[in-house]
C-alpha cells in the first residue's frame, strides 16, 4: 500500500497563551523564544495513520511525506521520516509564499501527480495554526477523488477502505474505493515516538525539493500571487485574565447567574 | 504503543487502554485501607549452581578423603605435631592444588560470561580506589553501618582470616629446620593456640549469630537460599570439628603430660575434658577420621569460592576498587553516540564487564531493597532483584553466548525461544519505578553500581524501542519542542519576574542564577525563585538570570533514558553559556546541580556550581544576611534531596540555615542524611504515575508528621511539590492550621530577613510560608 | 448585487435545525449591509417540508428544495452535484455554510468546483464594499485574523452559536423552488452510523469537560457530575487526589501524569488547581470554578468563579444547564 502524508510545519500550538504573541503589523505570529516550530499535530497523526494503514496490509508499500513550506518545514519532513516514512518531498520557493490554502492545495495536488498518485493520500483534519481544514477537501477535488474528513480510524479490506468519522452526534462508518483522500483527527490515536535510529536515519536521507515550475505551475499560480483568500487583521482578542467571580447573596442565586453568563458569553 | 496489532481484520485506530502504567482501574479503596503490594517475587528460575557443584567439587574431595582415611588407618609410626596421628598427610597436599583449581574452574566460567560484556574499565583516581578498596572492601566499612549484621560478619570474616593465618603459620612453621628459628614454640605457641582457638570461638559465635539472624531479625529484603545454609553450615561444622580434633590430640597427648599447656587453648580443652572417659585408641581413631573430615571440609568449603557468594571474598573488594570514583548522581555518557550500533542496554553484551561482574558480586543482603523507596512504598521494582534476576539471566543465557562466542559461533544462536531480558526478565514498570536516587549504591555493601544498570536499560526502552509511559514521551516531547518537561504549564520563563526586578545576566556579573525550568514554570515554584532574587539582592550578590533564554539543562531527557537528547539540550546550553561568558554558576534546584556539575565537565561545559544553600550559607556566616527573631519558635524538620545530600554531600548547608533562622528549631526524621528517604520524584517520576502499594511522598510525609515539626524544610523543587502533594492526602481532612507546611529553606530565610533599604525597583516580596501555604491545601 | 445563498441543514427526521436560522439571520443583515438581492436557501435532504417553511420563517425569501431518497444522509459525492447545481441556478455573490460535520466537509470541496475558495469558521461577518468581511479564530484560540474571500461566489462557514437568528416569523412567506439534480454516484458509500453516549467522550477530545476533585468528599458526587456532563455532552474528568481516592478511574485523571485536555470549557469543582492539575487543563479556552476557597490556585486561571459550598451550587447549576441545553 502507497500513500502520501501531506504535513504543515506550525509554531507549537503548545505554547502557553502567556508566551503567544502576534506581531499585528507583519500579521505574523512571533516564535515564542525556545519553542521550536513543529510538525502539524494531525498531520502527525497522519503519519501516523499511514504507518498503521502500511502495517496491516503486511508492510509492504512506500510511504511519502509532502510539505509545503520555508527551509525550517524540512523538520517537519524529517520527523514524519523519522516515525518511519520512507521518502520526503518538500515544495519551498520563494514564490510559494504568502499562499493560501488553495495555492497550497493546488501545488500539492500537482505535486502529488508528479510523485504518482497512491492508494492513500492523508492530511491532518485541520492544521493547528490557522485552522481551516481545507487542504485535503481541495486536493481531492483537484485530483477528483473520493474524501472522507474527519476520522478516528480505518481499515483496509479487499481494495477498499472503511473510516469512522467522527460527526456531530457520534461516528459514521464510511467505505470508499481507493485512491481516497483522508483527513485525521486526534481521536485517531497517539503517533508513535520514534526510535532514535530511525531519527538518525531520518537526519541522512535526503529530501526532494520542487519550485513551482517542478511541479508544472506558474509561479502567478501559487503564493501571494495565487491567493484567493486575503488576510486583513491578525490580532490576539482581550484576554479576560482575571477571574470574575459570581457574587450573590445565596449559592443558588450564583448558580443561576453563572448560566446567564455562560450564555451570555456564547459558551453554552 | 502506537502499532496495530498483528493479523485479525486490520483494526487501525486507538488501542483501548489509555496506554498508562496504572492499571488498577475502577474505584478502590481509600489511602487508609491501601491494597497489599503486588508480589513481585514471582520472577525468573534462580539458578544457583550448587548443583553444578557436586560433580567437581564434593565427588573427587570426598573420594580421596576416604581413601586418604583408609590408608592412614594402616600407619601407626612415629608421628610429627603437624601431622599427630595423621600418616600418608601428602594427601593433604595432593588436594590443596585440586581445591585452587576446582576454584580457578568455576570463576573461569563466570568469567566467560562477563567477557562477552563491553570492556570499559575506568582506574582512574587509583588511589581513591585503593582507599575504597581497603575501607570499603577489606574493611567492611558498609556492612559495619547495621550493628547486627556488621558484628556478625566481622566475627566470621576476621574467625576465617585469623585460623587460615593460623594454619598457614602452623604449615610453615612445621618445615622450619630447628628449634631455634621456629616460630611455635613456648610461649610463642602457647600465645598462639590462645588466639587460635578464641578466633574460632569468635567464628562459631558468629555462626551462631547468622544462624539466629533468620528467626531473631531477618532483614526485609534479604533473599536467603541454600548457598547461604551451605557457606554459614559448612563453616559452622569446620569450626567444630576443629574444636574436636585439636579436643581429641589435646586429651590424648597433652592433658596428661602438660596441663598447664592445654588451658591455653580453651576450646580444645573443653572438647578434652569431655572426652576424658573414652578409651585413647577408639580416640586416635577418631581423630584420624575427624583430621581427615575437617581438612577435607576445608578445602571443599573453600572451593565454594568459585561457585557461590562466597565469592565476594575476593569480590568484594575487587569491586569497590573497579567502581566508579564520580558521585553517585552523575550517569556514565554514551560517546560518540551518533555511531552507535545500540543506545543503552537491551542485551547482556552490552553491559560493560564491569556490570556482569557485578551481577557475581552481590550477596543477596538486601541492603538496597531495604532502603529503595519504590520498594518501601510497594512499588514494582527492587534493587537486588535487578542484580539477581539479571545474574540468573547470565547463568543461563549469558553462558550459552559465551559458549556461542567460544564455538565462533554468532552470539545469539539457539536463543531465538530464549526470555527477553529487557520486558520480561527486568520487566519495564520496575526500571521506570526507579528514583536514581541512590540508597542502593550507597547502601551495597560490596560496592555495585545499580543505576547506571537500570538507567542503561531505560535507555534502550527509550531509544532502541520507543517503549514508555504516555507521560513520559509526552514530557520527551515537551522537552523537545519546548525545551522544558512542563507540558500544560500556563507561564513563560519570565512570568515569575512579574513586578520584581530581576537583574538580566549582561555578562558583567560574578554568578548566573540558573533559575530551571520548574523554577519558572511551576506555580508552587515561583515563589521560591523570587525569595532567591530578593536574598541574592539583599545581600547584594552580583548576579543575573538568563530569563528567556535559559534552556533545559537536559537533566529529565537524562534520567528518563533519553540520552541523545539529552546531550541535545545540554550542548545547546552550553553554547548559551559560553557566549554569555558564564563562569559561576548558582541553582536553587539540586537536580540542576548535579548536572551542571557532575555530568557538564564530561560535555565540556565546566563552570564553578554552587547550590544555593552553599551560597546563602555563605552570605549568611559573612554577615551579609541578617535574620532576625520573628514569631513564635516552629519546629522544623528538614529533608534532604538526594540530589543534594546523598548524590553531592551537601548535608549541613541547608540545616546551618535553618539554625541559624531564630525562631527555628530543627528536628530529624528518623531517615535522614545519608539515610534520607528519597521524595519519589527523582530519575523522571515528577512526570509518571506510581504503580503500587504507596506513594513514595506519602510514605515521607508521614516521617516527617511523626517527628511533631509543625513545616517540612526542603532545598528542591521537586520536593517541594512531591510533599505538598502528599501532605494533601496524608492529612486528608486535617484543620489548615494542623497541616504540615512545606517550604524551600529559602522561603523560610527570606521571610526571617527584613526587607532593608531595597534597592530601587524591588518589591518586597515576602513568600511569607503562611501566604505560600494555602497552595494546595482544603 | 446578487443573492446571498445559505445552505441550511435538515434534522435526522426532516425537522429544522437551529444552524440554518442562525444562518439566515446572518444572511439577513449582511444583505442589508451589501445591498443585496435577498436570502436565498438551499435545502439538501430526502424530507425537507418542515425545514423549507422553517427557513421561510427564519427570513429565506426563496428556498431552493433538492429532494430526494438518495439524499436522506449526507455524502460528499452524493451531495457535491447538487450543490453545484443550485449555486449555477442561483449564482450568488456569497455562500454561507455552518460550520457542521456538513459545511466543514462540502463547503472547501464546493469552492474549489466553483472556482472559488472558502473562509471556515466564522465567529463574526461584515461588509466591505462587495466582500465579506471574517472575522475567524486561528491559533487554537489564541488569535483573530481577518480574511476576505477575493474570488467568486465567496464562501463562509459560521460557527454555530456565533449569530443570532431573526425573530421566528411564521407569516413571513416565500418560494419554494424544487431543484432537479441527480445525487452523484457516490463512490464512498455510508455503511453504518453509531451515536455517540456522552459516556463515551473521549477526555482529550471532549469540548466540555466537568471535572471533580478531592473537595467532593465522596465518591458518589461524581454521579451528579456525570449527570451534569451528560446533560452538556460533556467527559468527566478528575483530580489525582480524587482518583487516589478510587472516586474515579484513574483514566479520567485530568494533569500532568494524567490526560492533558483543552475543551472550550473546563468546569473545575472542588480542585484546588495545584500545578500539576493545571498542566493537564490550562490549556482550556475557559475554566470556570466552583471551590469554597476564595484563594484557591484554580481561581488564578479562571473566567468565571463561584466561591461557595459546590453542593448548594449544584442542584440549582443542574436544572438551569438543563435548560440552557434545551434551549440551544
Ligand atoms: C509528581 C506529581 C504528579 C501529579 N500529577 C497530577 C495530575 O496529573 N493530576 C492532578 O490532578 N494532580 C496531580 N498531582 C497532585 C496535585 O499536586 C494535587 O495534590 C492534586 O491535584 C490535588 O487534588 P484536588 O485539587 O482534588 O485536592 P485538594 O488540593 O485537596 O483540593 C480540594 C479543593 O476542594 C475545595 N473544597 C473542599 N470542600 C469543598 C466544598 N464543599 N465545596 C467547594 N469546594 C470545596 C478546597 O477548597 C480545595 O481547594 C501530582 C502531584 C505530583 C507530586
Ligand atoms: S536508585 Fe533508589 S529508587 Fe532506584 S533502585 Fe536504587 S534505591 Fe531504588
Ligand atoms: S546489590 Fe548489594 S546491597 Fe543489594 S543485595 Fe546485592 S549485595 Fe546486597
Amino acid at each position: 500500500m502507497d500513500a502520501i502524508v501531506c504535513v504543515k510545519q506550525i509554531p507549537d500550538p503548545e505554547t502557553p497563551a502567556a508566551a503567544f504573541s502576534v506581531d499585528e503589523t507583519a500579521m505574523k505570529v512571533v516564535q515564542a523564544s525556545g519553542v521550536s516550530p513543529v510538525i502539524n499535530p494531525f498531520d502527525q497523526q497522519g503519519v501516523e495513520a499511514a504507518l498503521r494503514l502500511r502495517e496491516a496490509a503486511g508492510g509492504e508499500g512506500t510511504i511519502s511525506v509532502l510539505s509545503l513550506g520555508p527551509d525550517s518545514a524540512r523538520d517537519a519532513i524529517k520527523t514524519g521520516l523519522a516515525m518511519g516514512a520512507d521518502e520526503g518531498y518538500q515544495l519551498n520557493d520563494a514564490a510559494f509564499e504568502g499562499g493560501d490554502a488553495w495555492t497550497t492545495g493546488l501545488a500539492l495536488a500537482k505535486a502529488i501527480e508528479k510523485i504518482g498518485v497512491p492508494e492513500v493520500l492523508i492530511f491532518g483534519r485541520q492544521a493547528a495554526d490557522l485552522d481551516q481544514g481545507t487542504v485535503g477537501s481541495i486536493v481531492a477535488e483537484l485530483l477528483g477523488l473520493p474524501s472522507a474528513t474527519v476520522l478516528r480510524s480505518a481499515e483496509l479490506e479487499d481494495g477498499a477502505i472503511t473510516v469512522s468519522r467522527v460527526v456531530a452526534d457520534g461516528f459514521e462508518s464510511i467505505t470508499t474505493p481507493m485512491p481516497a483522500v483522508l483527513t485525521i483527527s486526534n481521536e485517531f490515536g497517539d503517533p508513535r515516538y520514534p526510535q532514535l535510529r530511525q531519527i538518525m536515519q531520518a537526519a541522512k536521507k535526503q529530501v526532494t525539493v520542487w519550485s513551482p515550475v517542478d511541479i508544472g505551475l506558474d509561479a502567478a499560480q501559487v503564493g501571494a500571487a495565487g491567493a484567493r483568500v486575503k488576510m486583513h487583521a491578525l490580532f490576539q482578542p482581550k484576554n479576560e485574565t482575571q477571574c470574575e467571580f459570581i457574587e450573590a447573596d445565596t449559592a443558588e442565586e450564583k448558580a443561576t447567574q453563572l448560566a446567564a453568563k455562560l450564555r451570555e458569553v456564547k459558551l453554552l | 504503543m502506537a502499532s496495530a496489532g498483528p493479523g485479525g481484520p486490520l483494526p487501525i485506530g486507538r488501542p483501548a487502554s489509555t496506554g498508562r502504567l496504572t492499571a488498577s482501574a475502577g474505584p478502590g479503596p481509600g489511602p487508609a485501607a491501601l491494597a497489599p503490594p503486588p508480589r513481585r517475587r514471582s520472577r525468573l528460575r534462580r539458578t544457583t549452581k550448587i548443583g553444578g557443584l557436586a560433580v567437581p567439587v564434593w565427588l573427587p574431595l570426598g573420594g580421596l578423603g576416604l581413601l586418604a582415611a583408609a590408608e592412614t588407618g594402616r600407619v601407626d609410626g612415629p608421628h610429627r605435631e603437624l601431622f599427630f596421628n595423621i600418616a600418608n598427610f601428602w594427601v593433604l597436599y595432593a588436594l590443596l592444588p585440586l581445591a585452587l583449581i576446582v576454584i580457578a574452574y568455576g570463576i573461569a566460567r563466570r568469567a566467560r560470561v562477563w567477557r562477552i560484556g563491553r570492556a570499559d574499565f575506568q582506574f582512574d583516581n587509583p588511589r581513591v580506589r585503593l582507599r575504597r578498596m581497603l575501607r570499603g572492601g577489606v574493611g567492611t566499612e558498609r556492612v559495619l553501618r547495621d550493628p547486627y549484621s556488621g558484628i556478625m560478619h566481622l566475627c566470621i570474616m576476621s574467625s576465617i582470616v585469623v585460623l587460615f593465618l593460623v594454619t598457614a603459620l602452623l604449615a610453615i612453621d612445621d618445615y622450619l629446620p630447628d628449634d631455634k628459628v621456629r616460630i611455635l614454640v613456648g610461649d610463642r605457641y602457647l600465645g598462639y593456640s590462645l588466639v587460635g582457638d578464641i578466633f574460632g570461638l569468635i567464628g562459631l559465635i558468629g555462626v551462631g549469630m547468622a544462624i539466629a539472624h533468620r528467626w531473631v531479625r531477618p532483614r526485609t529484603g534479604w533473599l536467603p537460599s541454600f548457598e547461604d545454609k551451605l557457606i554459614v553450615g559448612g563453616l559452622g561444622l569446620l569450626l567444630l570439628t576443629g574444636f574436636f580434633v585439636e579436643g581429641i590430640r589435646i586429651q590424648t597427648s597433652e592433658i596428661a603430660a602438660n596441663r598447664e599447656w592445654s588451658y591455653w587453648s580453651p576450646g580444645g580443652f573443653v572438647v578434652a575434658e569431655m572426652l576424658s572417659g573414652v578409651s585413647t585408641g577408639a580416640l586416635l581413631d577418631a581423630h584420624k577420621a575427624l583430621w581427615w573430615f575437617h581438612m577435607v571440609a576445608a578445602l571443599s568449603w573453600i572451593s565454594l569460592l568459585g561457585y557461590t557468594k562466597l565469592n565476594h571474598l575476593a569480590y568484594a573488594p575487587a569491586n569497590a576498587f573497579l567502581k566508579s570514583t564520580g558521585s553517585s548522581g552523575k550517569l556514565p555518557m554514551i560517546a560518540n553516540i551518533e555511531e552507535q550500533e545500540h543506545f543503552g542496554v537491551s542485551q547482556l553484551e552490552h553491559f560493560t564487564q564491569k556490570q556482569l561482574f557485578e551481577l557475581d558480586v552481590c550477596v543477596r543482603c538486601g541492603r538496597c531493597t531495604d532502603n529503595c523507596p519504590a520498594d518501601i512504598a510497594g512499588q514494582p521494582l527492587s534493587p537486588m532483584h535487578i542484580i539477581q534476576d539479571l545474574k540468573a539471566y547470565a547463568s543461563d543465557v549469558g553462558e550459552r553466548k559465551a559458549g556461542n562466542l567460544a564455538r565462533g559461533a554468532p552470539i545469539d544462536e539457539g536463543l531465538a525461544g530464549a526470555p527477553v531480558m529487557v520486558g520480561e526478565v527486568i520487566r519495564d514498570e520496575s526500571l521506570w519505578a526507579c528514583r536514581t536516587c541512590g540508597a542502593c549504591v550507597q547502601e551495597c555493601p560490596v560496592f555495585i553500581e545499580h543505576i547506571p544498570t537500570i538507567v542503561d536499560m531505560r535507555r534502550s526502552l527509550v531509544m532502541e524501542e520507543a517503549r514508555m509511559p504516555e507521560t513520559v514521551q509526552t514530557t520527551l516531547e515537551t522537552l523537545e519542542r519546548q525545551g522544558h518537561p512542563w507540558r500544560g504549564t500556563p507561564h513563560t520563563r519570565e512570568s515569575w519576574m512579574d513586578g520584581l526586578d530581576v537583574p538580566l545576566w549582561t555578562g558583567e556579573q560574578e554568578y548566573l542564577y540558573f533559575v530551571g525550568c520548574t523554577g519558572a514554570l511551576v506555580d508552587r515554584v515561583q515563589p521560591i525563585t523570587r525569595s532567591v532574587v530578593r536574598l541574592l539582592r539583599e545581600a547584594g550578590v552580583s548576579f543575573g538570570v538568563l530569563a528567556g533564554q535559559e534552556t533545559c539543562n537536559g537533566d529529565p531527557a537524562r534520567r528518563l533514558g533519553n540520552e541523545y537528547l539529552f546531550q541535545i539540550l545540554a550542548e545547546g546550553l552550553i553554547a548559551t553559556l559560553d557566549e554569555g561568558g558564564v563562569k559561576k554558576i548558582v541553582t536553587h534546584c539540586p537536580h540542576c546541580f548535579n548536572t551542571f556539575k557532575n555530568e557538564y565537565p564530561e560535555l565540556g561545559g565546566h563552570y564553578e556550581v554552587l547550590h544555593h544553600s552553599s551560597l546563602l550559607e555563605r552570605l549568611l556566616d559573612d554577615g551579609k544576611l541578617q535574620p532576625k527573631q520573628g514569631g513564635e519558635t516552629q519546629l522544623v524538620t528538614f529533608h534532604d534531596s538526594c540530589y543534594l545530600g546523598r548524590h553531592n554531600n551537601l548535608y549541613d548547608a541547608p540545616r546551618n540555615i535553618l539554625q541559624q533562622i531564630p525562631n527555628v528549631t530543627l528536628v530529624e526524621m528518623p531517615r535522614n542524611r545519608e539515610q534520607g528517604l528519597c521524595c519519589g520524584a527523582g530519575g523522571g517520576n515528577m512526570w509518571m504515575e506510581e504503580q503500587g502499594r504507596a506513594r513514595v511522598n506519602e510514605v515521607r510525609v508521614a516521617e516527617a508528621l511523626s517527628t511533631g515539626a509543625s513545616a517540612a524544610c526542603t532545598a528542591c523543587p521537586f520536593c517541594v511539590q512531591m510533599f505538598e502533594s502528599g501532605v494533601g492526602t496524608v492529612q486528608m481532612g486535617a484543620e489548615e492550621s494542623d497541616r504540615l507546611g512545606v517550604f524551600d529553606i529559602v522561603e523560610f530565610l527570606d521571610v526571617a530577613v527584613p526587607v532593608s533599604a531595597v534597592p530601587a525597583g524591588t518589591a518586597p516580596e515576602s513568600a511569607a510560608p503562611e501566604a505560600t501555604a494555602s497552595q494546595d491545601e482544603d | 448585487m446578487a443573492q446571498i445563498l445559505v445552505f441550511g441543514e435538515s434534522g435526522a427526521d426532516g425537522d429544522p435545525v437551529a444552524i440554518t436560522a442562525e444562518l439566515l439571520g446572518a444572511a439577513t443583515r449582511l444583505n442589508e449591509a451589501i445591498g443585496g438581492d435577498g436570502v436565498a436557501c438551499a435545502l439538501i435532504g430526502a424530507e425537507l417540508e418542515m425545514a423549507a417553511q422553517a427557513a421561510i420563517a427564519a427570513g429565506a425569501s426563496t428556498v431552493y428544495r433538492a429532494q430526494h431518497d438518495a439524499l436522506a444522509q449526507y455524502q460528499t459525492d452524493s451531495y457535491l452535484p447538487v450543490a453545484a447545481a443550485i449555486v449555477e441556478q442561483v449564482a450568488p455573490a456569497i455562500v454561507l455554510f455552518g460550520q457542521t460535520s456538513l459545511g466543514r466537509d462540502l463547503a472547501p470541496r464546493l469552492a474549489t468546483r466553483l472556482g472559488s475558495a472558502v473562509a471556515m469558521d466564522a465567529l463574526a461577518l461584515a461588509a466591505a464594499g462587495d466582500r465579506v468581511q471574517v472575522t475567524r479564530s486561528c491559533y487554537g484560540g489564541n488569535a483573530r485574523q481577518v480574511v476576505t474571500v477575493e474570488s467568486d461566489p465567496q464562501v463562509v462557514t459560521v460557527r454555530a452559536k456565533s449569530q443570532d437568528p431573526l425573530p421566528e416569523d411564521t407569516s413571513r412567506t416565500g418560494d419554494i423552488v424544487a431543484v432537479d439534480a441527480a445525487p452523484g454516484a457516490a463512490r464512498a458509500r455510508v455503511v453504518g452510523k453509531e451515536t455517540a453516549d456522552t459516556s463515551g467522550v473521549r477526555l482529550e477530545d471532549a469540548t466540555i469537560v466537568v471535572s471533580g476533585g478531592r473537595g467532593l468528599g465522596a465518591p458518589e458526587a461524581f454521579a451528579d457530575l456525570e449527570r451534569i456532563a451528560a446533560d452538556l455532552g460533556a467527559a468527566v474528568g478528575a483530580s489525582r487526589a480524587a482518583c487516589d481516592l478510587g472516586w474515579y478511574p484513574p483514566s479520567q485523571q485530568v494533569g500532568l501524569t494524567g490526560t492533558i485536555v483543552s475543551p472550550e470549557l473546563y468546569v473545575a469543582i472542588a480542585i484546588s488547581g495545584a500545578s500539576q492539575h493545571m498542566a493537564g487543563c490550562g490549556g482550556s479556552k475557559n475554566i470556570i470554578a466552583i471551590n469554597k476557597d476564595p484563594d484557591a490556585n484554580i481561581f488564578r486561571y479562571c473566567r468565571f468563579g463561584i466561591v461557595d459550598d459546590y453542593k448548594k451550587v449544584l442542584p440549582q447549576l443542574e436544572l438551569e444547564l438543563k435548560q440552557l441545553v434545551a434551549d440551544r
